[in-house]
């Protein structure tokens, strides 16, 4: 094997000679530079490649003798990962400086390649004094470069840096002096456990050097300097300062682990967390891009470092310190690094504005890079999250946990804004804004994408060797890249593609399924693929739309059939982060698709400790409560129930319409599915026990009567739909709450349901907003002539919805009032009573704007919606009769699966009628006796109605005055004023105004400690020895 | 105010900190380590000076390192003020209004220059004997340059000579590292200075490679230090 | 005050001194200064870490056998660590002045103050 000290050899060797050779002309310098990296890069791999074959470690001395005597390297397995990391970022970044390096005097090369050199000697070295030395040779390298930039502000920043960073070297070398004095070495390995540490002056010295490297490692709140010199390198630099040197500073930090006691390694936990939480949480109210990077990468590496000291401190043996703390690294390193040349390459200098859209390539990589930084799945962080999280629990590290959630919620927030800032090109969201050019980058793409490649597979590599092997697990993420390959096809093709894929997915999913999941695979699954056939509505390719539509649902189907609560949760969190991507893809789902986001992380973050602290597996688990109430919590965040719905009607409503109507009727339900079975996994005690049942029933009530009361009052039909799902769900979740059989029955049911007439209302709506061009209601009108079908789907969706007979909607709501009586909850029976009164007034009002009263003149040529809609609302149709005549065909099913769980009380069948306590349902009678009423009166009214008088539509005269703003004359327009008048005070938004109370909190806490950071070297560099000061005291060394 | 305050209980904790340190008295014994340098040193490398057996051979790796800080901040100083330079046509000094510097000055300085070249060259020749060595001698080269530069700001330095010298210095350096590779062996003889004979201690041709090596890192940091002297005084405007 | 090391104290007093010049003075000269002042302080710490009262310099001179050298001469190390820690402080400074060369020539004044307009 090649000695690593050719590394030293070569790079000296090479940066000697470099202005020499530069005088032969650039060309021959410039080619010396590039094979010297490349060379290192391949060197890297190489010993990365030896070492994963065969383990071991190479110890290498210099001068010819042995330590104590000598200096000594190492190289292992964990170097040359190391080693590794610091030549990838370090190619990435100097092709992206490319244009700099070679238009800038030959010292810009030189002092680049002294900083990878140095970088690679902290890797390797096992002496402290040697470690100082390569720490002064990164950092004095990096300042150069830094200041190579021509700018004042780079010059500034540097000199910040510069000051920082001696304040350091003081204190390493203060400590470092005193190892020696102490233990007679300067060696590493045989400083480790000596006598001397022990004692206060061991202690103190051991401290020094720590305290040096932990500044070194940009904790805050002592981290000014390196946030101004983020902002101000050059992307390239930044990403080696963010990648390669954070990377060879937190190696160095694992190093001197062994000298430090628990108290030393609690200082570094904490302040690497802290740096996390808060870092991040200042990042919320930074606009500048690289500023923000540079919150984003402080926050990063004192996670890293806080995994690190986590570890050592609570986990035998290496493996954690690989697994999490490496993953978190890797993942943090490619991102980043991939960030940063994004950076480079669509944003204008200094006022962050962008040049132009990324293409589908570099926008899916954008994504990825965004994604992983985040922690979301499959990438690495997001397995390496789940064990921290795991661990942390069990040892009761409870807020310590807390503040990892929180920082990932800060970061996931401001990261993903800036996602959205790329893909969207940067422009508002008014609809006469013009759309933003596609900019072609060229070759600056090629770190990105190559990063991107880079985590994805690590990310992959991660979940293989956990154990997922099974096809299903890969399917989402199969099924993505390969929509995201065929993205050139036509939409049509695709759509019938999606299809075909979702159903082969549930034909190999559902021989495992128990009743259980098929039935929820039925809602799911079968609501998937009817509404990708539906996704062929429109035309054109939808570029972007099939990928991300057939990974959503074929997550969500992997959450069926997850064996483990890991395997669960990432789909889980794909599911939600496919979710995110498709709101974010409607016209104007920006702020709609943030809100989603953070309800979703929060609420996933919330779920992955309940999921934890309930001991990891579904089925093995023992009952938690505290298990139970934050997995549940999570999932209430996901159901929109009342309180933690803010985010649901903007989100249905501002995605494209065939995913809103896939959204509301088929992905809500997998919180039902994910609630039930927590119930099993968990228990069914909560903190506070029946009552908090209650209160989780009265959250559904609730939710049912303020959805619909909020139903009536939109003037956009999404918008009216999507309250309206609240509200379907609301009772869905107050039947849940009951926890008996009549209750889950009739959850079941409701969902199921739901499921069936939403789809076709929400289609239906599809179809008539494609032909008029409009969502807003009192802009269509009289559809019924030119859209008939589409009418009777909506006819018959809204009577299944509000539940008069004879369809199902009567079926649920007997069922419903039936549990609530018998369950004794009385009020909540009166208030779902009145839900259910609240309920016609919207959906009269829908059905009268839309597709009743006078068309539009524009529109009196429209067309039926494209068969593409129409089938699936007639299959749908179908389906919702069948069950309405035969109750049993859906009842059987559901009762069987509430009976394994509950005993049969309270409903049971005989014959087709359903009978309970309180009396008897049988749907084909009701039918029957429902027609026949109705023809009865039809047959009176005809025989009774006087002649009708025809009138022309525009027999109307306004008297004399132009009407200021014409929709005020129209009577669909504000028509339930009365109603608003007197029940309005319900519904203004009381969730909407605490949650962005909240969020004003976080972002003037923000405000509020970014003061600190005033941009003067000398305040900054005070930090930094206060920070010390207080540190040591935190060691509490006597 | 608040920030006096805040610099005071910053400066008290960082002198609590290092109180423990203060209290210790040191070492009535040199310590393991530095017994076996003290008898080895003379010894196994043939050098009288035991401080530059470390610095060169046992902590050489240090050493190497060490010039590289130096290289790194010479380039960097190079960098930064030598790029703004080339746009702006330099001013003689009698524009700038500068006076001519005193007769005493210029003859001093002619009559000490070439013996401070000397002096420097015989501390970094003698590392290995007498106390000194090549930073030591680099430095002394390089007031030897000052005081040209204060009789003379307008002496135009031969860049392209100081160029070789670093560069070629440095480079030699590594390559005898690299020799000692075949010497003692790819994973321990980096940097070994035992390829040439150790000879008796105490005479000039002694202690292997030494004398070679920190006349090396003695020409470097000479022109290194020259450089960034260089660098400084063409800022002046 | 018998169990305080006297040079020790005086570097760590220079060390202070040093830090408290850097943290206070605005001008960037000065504030360079006090770092210099400061490395001066952490050099003293590490020369009192090696010295042995009564001992000697680590040179053998001809006359002197080597055998009983390690009995009269103070402990080597840290002064070889010490002339490592010289040369990387020169280099800072060195590296130091030039910014502050260059940021006053762009425009800025000698007050570390006037070059806030990062922040935040």
């Amino acid at each position: 094997m090649v000695t690593p000290l050719a590394i030293f050899a070569a790079f000296l060797a090479t940066g000697f000679l470099l202005p020499l050779a530069d005088k032969l002309g650039r060309r021959v310098s410039a080619t010396l530079f590039w094979a010297l990296l490349a060379g290192f890069a391949g060197l890297a791999a190489y010993y990365l490649a030896s070492f994963v074959a065969a383990p071991g470690t190479l110890e290498i001395y210099t001068g010819g003798f042995e330590p104590p005597l000598v200096i000594a390297l190492r190289l292992g397995l964990e170097e040359s990962a190391a080693l590794a990391a610091v030549a990838a970022v370090a190619l990435l970044a100097a092709f992206s400086m490319r244009k700099a390096l070679h238009e800038a005097p030959v010292s810009g090369m030189m002092t680049f390649l002294m900083l990878v050199m140095g970088l690679s000697g902290l890797v390797l070295t096992r002496d402290l004094f040697n470690l100082f030395v390569f720490l002064e040779i990164s950092g004095i390298a990096g300042y150069a470069l830094l200041g190579f930039d021509d700018r004042r502000l780079a010059m500034s920043a540097a000199f910040k840096y510069m000051v920082a960073g001696g304040i350091a070297s003081a204190a390493y070398l203060v400590g470092v002096i005193y190892l020696y004095r102490l233990t007679g070495t300067l060696n590493l390995d045989l400083m480790i456990g000596s006598a001397g540490l022990e004692g206060a002056a061991g202690a103190a010295a051991v401290f020094f050097v720590l305290a040096a490297l932990l500044v070194e490692l940009k904790p805050f709140p002592a981290n000014g300097w390196a946030i101004d010199a983020y902002e101000a390198a050059n992307p390239g630099l930044g990403a080696l300062f963010s990648g390669a040197q954070a990377t060879a500073m937190l190696f160095a930090l694992y190093k001197v682990f062994p000298l430090l006691s628990d108290a030393h390694l609690a200082v570094v936990m904490w302040a690497g967390i802290v740096t996390f939480a808060f870092s991040n949480l200042v990042g919320l109210r930074q606009t500048a891009t690289r500023r923000m990077f540079g919150y984003s990468s402080a926050g990063q590496v004192g996670f890293v470092a806080a995994a690190l000291a986590f570890g050592a401190r609570y986990v035998e043996g290496s493996d954690f310190a690989w697994l999490v703390a490496g993953g978190l690294l890797v993942n943090h390193l490619l991102a980043k690094t991939g960030l940063f040349l994004l950076s480079a390459a669509f944003e204008s200098d200094g006022d962050g504005s962008m040049k132009g859209r990324p293409g589908t390539l570099v926008a899916a990589a954008a994504g990825v890079l965004v994604a992983a930084l985040v922690g979301l799945p499959p990438f690495p962080a997001f397995w390496a999250k789940w064990d921290l999280v795991r661990v942390a629990l069990a040892t009761r590290e409870y807020a310590f946990v807390a503040l990892v959630g929180a920082g990932g919620l800060f970061e996931a927030w401001y990261l993903f804004s800036w996602l959205v800032r790329l893909v969207k090109g940067g422009a508002d969201e008014t609809p006469e804004a013009a759309p933003v050019p596609v900019l072609r980058v060229g070759a600056d793409g090629v770190g990105p994408v190559l990063a991107a490649l880079g985590i994805a597979a690590l990310g992959g590599l991660s979940a293989w060797t956990r154990g997922f092997t099974d096809p299903l697990f890969w399917a989402p993420l199969a099924g993505g890249l390969l929509f995201l390959a065929l993205d050139r096809l036509p939409g049509k093709l695709k759509a019938l593609l999606a299809t075909a894929a979702i159903a082969a997915f549930g034909y190999f999913a559902l021989p495992s399924m128990s009743e259980f999941q098929k039935l929820f695979a039925l809602m799911i699954l079968g609501g998937g693929a009817l509404h990708a056939f539906a996704g062929g509505y429109l035309t054109g390719r939808r570029a972007g739309h099939f990928p991300l539509y057939v990974m959503t649902v074929l997550s969500l189907g992997y959450a069926l059939v997850a064996e483990s609560a890991l395997g669960f949760f990432m789909a889980w969190e794909l599911m939600a982060l496919g979710g995110y991507f498709l709101v974010l893809q409607g016209a104007k789902g920006r702020s709609a698709s943030m809100i989603y986001l953070a309800f979703s992380i929060g609420g996933a973050f919330l779920m992955m400790a309940g999921l934890q602290l309930g001991g990891g597996l579904i089925g093995g688990a023992a009952p938690s409560p505290a298990a139970l109430a934050l997995v549940g919590l999570g999932l209430l965040a996901k159901l929109g129930a009342f309180g933690l719905h803010v985010w649901l009607p903007g989100a249905y409503a501002e995605a494209a319409d065939d995913f809103s109507s896939f959204f509301s009727a088929s992905l809500s339900k997998v919180a039902v599915f994910a609630l039930m079975a927590a119930l099993a996994v968990f228990g069914e005690a909560l903190p506070g026990g029946e009552l908090a049942w209650r209160v989780v029933g009265w959250v559904g009530i609730l939710g049912a009567v303020l959805g619909a009361l909020a139903a009536i009052f939109q003037e956009d039909a999404k918008y009216a739909l999507a309250f309206s799902s609240m509200g379907q769900m609301g009772y869905v979740l107050a039947a849940l709450a009951m926890r008996d059989q009549m209750g889950w029955t009739t959850a079941l049911y409701l969902a199921a349901t739901h499921f069936l007439y939403k789809g076709m209302m929400w289609l239906s709506v599809a179809g008539a907003s494609l032909r008029t061009g409009t969502r807003t209601m009192y802009l269509m009108g009289g559809l019924i002539k030119r859209m008939p079908i589409s009418f009777v789907s909506f006819l018959v969706g809204i009577i299944a919805l509000s539940g008069v007979p004879p369809l199902t909607g009567f079926g649920g709501k007997w069922l419903l009032y039936h549990s609530l009586i018998a369950k004794g909850w009385y009020f909540e029976a009166a208030a779902s009573f009145l839900a259910s009164g609240i309920a016609f007034l919207y959906l009269y009002r829908m059905i009268h704007s839309i597709f009743l009263g006078q068309p539009k003149d524009e529109h009196r040529t429209v067309k039926e919606a494209p068969f593409w809609l129409v089938l699936p609302q007639l299959l749908l149709l179908v389906a919702v009769i069948a069950f309405s005549v035969f109750p049993r065909l859906i009842l059987d099913p559901i009762m069987a699966v509430v009976g394994a769980r509950y005993p049969a009380a309270g409903f049971a069948f005989e014959g087709q009628t359903l009978v309970s306590s309180l009396g008897y349902w049988n749907g084909l009678l009701t039918i029957v006796v429902v027609v026949v009423v109705f023809v009865l009166t039809f047959i009176w009214m005809v025989m009774n109605l006087r002649k009708p008088r025809l009138v022309k539509q525009f027999n109307i005269v306004f008297a004399a005055e132009r009407p200021f703003r014409p929709e005020t004359t129209h009577f669909a327009f504000d028509f339930f004023a009365p109603y608003r008048r007197a029940l309005g005070f319900l519904v203004r938004g009381r969730s909407e105004k605490a949650w962005t109370a909240v969020a004003g909190l976080a972002t003037s806490v923000a405000g509020a400690i970014r003061r600190l950071y005033t941009g003067n070297g000398q305040t900054y560099a005070l930090h930094v020895v206060l920070y010390v000061g207080i540190l040591y005291l935190f060691l509490g060394v006597r | 105010m608040m920030k006096k305050l805040l610099l005071l209980a910053a400066i008290a904790l960082l002198a609590f900190a290092l109180w423990p340190f203060v209290r210790d008295v040191g070492l009535a014994e040199p310590g393991e380590l530095a017994t076996a340098y003290l008898e080895r040193g003379p010894a196994e490398l043939g050098t009288a000076n035991v401080v530059t057996s470390i610095v060169v051979s046992y902590r050489g790796f240090d050493t190497l390192g060490e010039v590289t800080v130096l290289f790194t901040a010479t380039a960097g100083v190079g960098g930064l003020l030598a790029r703004r330079k080339s746009g702006h046509g330099k001013k003689k000094a009698a524009e700038r209004g500068a006076t001519d510097a005193s007769e005493i000055l210029k003859t001093a300085s002619r009559l000490l220059s070439p013996l401070l070249v000397l002096f420097g060259v015989y501390i970094f020749l003698h590392g290995h004997l007498t106390p000194g060595g090549g930073f030591q001698g680099g430095v002394v080269i390089a007031t030897a340059v000052l005081i040209g530069l204060l009789a003379d700001p307008e002496a135009g330095l031969a860049h392209g000579v100081m160029h070789v010298v670093e560069g070629l210095s440095g480079f030699a350096y590594v390559a005898l590292g690299a020799v000692g590779l075949w010497f003692t062996g790819v994973q321990a003889g980096f940097l070994d200075p035992r390829f040439l004979p150790l000879g008796e201690l105490g005479r000039l041709a002694s202690a292997g490679a030494i004398p070679i090596i920190y006349s090396l890192v003695g020409l470097k940091v000479g022109a290194e230090l020259t450089g960034i002297l260089d660098a400084m005084k063409e800022d002046a405007e | 005050m018998s169990d305080v090391n006297i040079v020790t104290l005086i570097g760590v007093a220079l060390l202070l001194v040093g830090f408290y010049g850097a943290l206070s003075r605005p001008n960037v000269i000065k504030m360079i200064v006090g770092f210099a002042i400061a490395d001066t302080g952490v050099n003293m710490i590490i020369v009192a870490v090696g010295y042995l009262p009564g001992r000697t310099a680590p040179i053998l001179d001809s006359a002197a056998d080597a055998a009983g050298a390690a009995a009269r001469m103070v402990d080597p190390i840290p002064q070889a660590l010490v002339l490592t820690a010289i040369v990387i402080g020169l280099a800072v400074t060195a590296l130091m002045l030039s910014f502050a060369v260059r940021m006053r020539r762009s425009g800025g004044g000698m007050a570390i103050d006037s070059y806030g307009e990062q922040k935040w």
